[in-house]
């Protein structure tokens, strides 16, 4: 058993190195392309489009190999303070969507909440951040964050809050739950990702409408993430 | 001036690509190699040394930490940066005297900014050379630094 776990880690990192090789091939052929003088604008925005999905694929890439990280390094929990982490995951999504803008309207200041977590906090974010900047069209995403204790005793309750197409109520459940085994069409491995986290945690992730009854204005991702006393 | 790079990876493709893209950013690939063990021999033989080395990790023969490590051996004063799809290797890259490590893929501006920061960050090291006028100026395709 052990023996097949090692080798399966092997060939998702030999796969993950090998293909980012490649992507850095395709990626560096697209830019030359983009340099040639005198290439028609239609051209170079296809080329730009490509480049785009280059960029996905290595995201993913990287996605799965934190995955793979997460399970395999021992969990080292501490108190962070969830003000840096909410920035640090915003900054990093607004790289990769250099061409939308991120508003986050959030209602704490840095040292005001603190949980009991580890480095994988800022990835927790990033992953639901990134969700809404892919899934809302507008190029001015507005996302808001709601932080608040929990009914349940020594959990802090987190809500963001996008305006994306929404998630219907038959889907809500199967989206967090992809490496159970069930394929849900159009979502990614990032959500998933984002619920792993919150179970190394101890907490939980649910989805529920931003406007309750509506689904079709978007979702609220609800965290409850264990409180942190320094 | 131009920024002379020596590039080594174990990837053919990828040397025919950084090649066509340092030209075209006025750099001049004047050596490469494709492993470790590879890059010793030939940057030792290589006269005058380039201002900037690329290198990768996972490579044949030797890889890209322990030919860093032999490489600033031979010349401590030489600049290495690595691009890797390792992250795993940025660690002990930086502690075998790196100046940076870049995770692959990495795109094209950023490679650039990469070299010219090493490359003006050496000058500015070097007091001397940075006074005299003829080190300072752009590269042919306008990057400029110094």
């Amino acid at each position: 058993m052990r023996e097949a776990k090692n080798r399966a880690e092997f060939l998702v990192d030999l796969m993950a190195h090998d293909l980012t090789n490649i992507n850095q091939g395709i990626m560096l052929a697209l830019e030359l392309i983009l340099y040639e003088a005198g290439l028609p604008e239609h051209y170079k925005e296809r080329v730009r489009l490509a480049l785009a999905q280059v960029e996905r694929s290595a995201q993913l890439i990287a996605s799965v190999k934190r995955f793979q990280s997460m399970e395999t390094e021992p969990h080292t929990i501490s108190v962070r303070d969830l003000h840096p982490a909410l920035v640090a995951a915003a900054e990093a999504v607004e790289r990769v969507f250099h061409q939308k803008e991120l508003v986050l309207r959030m209602n704490i200041h840095e040292g005001q909440y603190l949980v009991k977590a580890d480095e994988f906090l800022v990835e927790l974010f990033f992953n639901l951040l990134h969700n809404a900047m892919k899934f809302d069209r507008s190029s001015r995403v507005v996302v808001d964050i709601g932080i608040r204790p929990s009914r349940e005793e020594g959990f802090l309750r987190v809500e963001v809050k996008d305006r994306g197409p929404g998630i219907p109520d038959e889907e809500k459940e199967r989206i967090l739950k992809r490496l159970r085994g069930e394929s849900v069409h159009g979502l990614g491995i990032g959500l998933t990702l984002a619920r792993r986290i919150v179970e190394r945690y101890g907490g939980k992730i649910w989805v529920e409408d931003r406007v309750k009854g509506d689904h079709t204005r978007g979702a609220s991702f609800v965290i409850l993430l264990p409180w942190g006393d320094r | 001036l131009i920024i002379t790079i020596f590039i080594v990876d174990d990837d053919y493709d990828l040397h025919q690509l950084y090649k066509k893209i340092f030209s075209m950013k006025g750099c001049n690939v004047v050596a490469s190699a494709f492993d470790g063990a590879e890059a010793v021999k030939v940057y030792s033989e290589l006269n005058p040394k380039p201002d900037v080395i690329l290198m990768d990790h996972r490579m044949p023969v030797m890889n890209g930490v322990e030919a860093a490590r032999e490489l600033k051996r031979i010349d401590p004063s030489c600049k290495i940066i690595f691009l890797s799809a390792d992250e795993t290797a940025k660690e002990s890259a930086l502690a075998a005297g790196a100046c940076k490590f870049k995770l692959k893929p990495v795109r094209l501006v950023e490679l650039i900014d990469t070299i010219f920061t090493v490359v003006e960050a050496g000058l500015k090291s070097k007091p001397s050379e940075m006074n005299n006028e003829s080190n300072r100026g752009s590269c042919s395709q306008g990057c400029r630094f110094a």
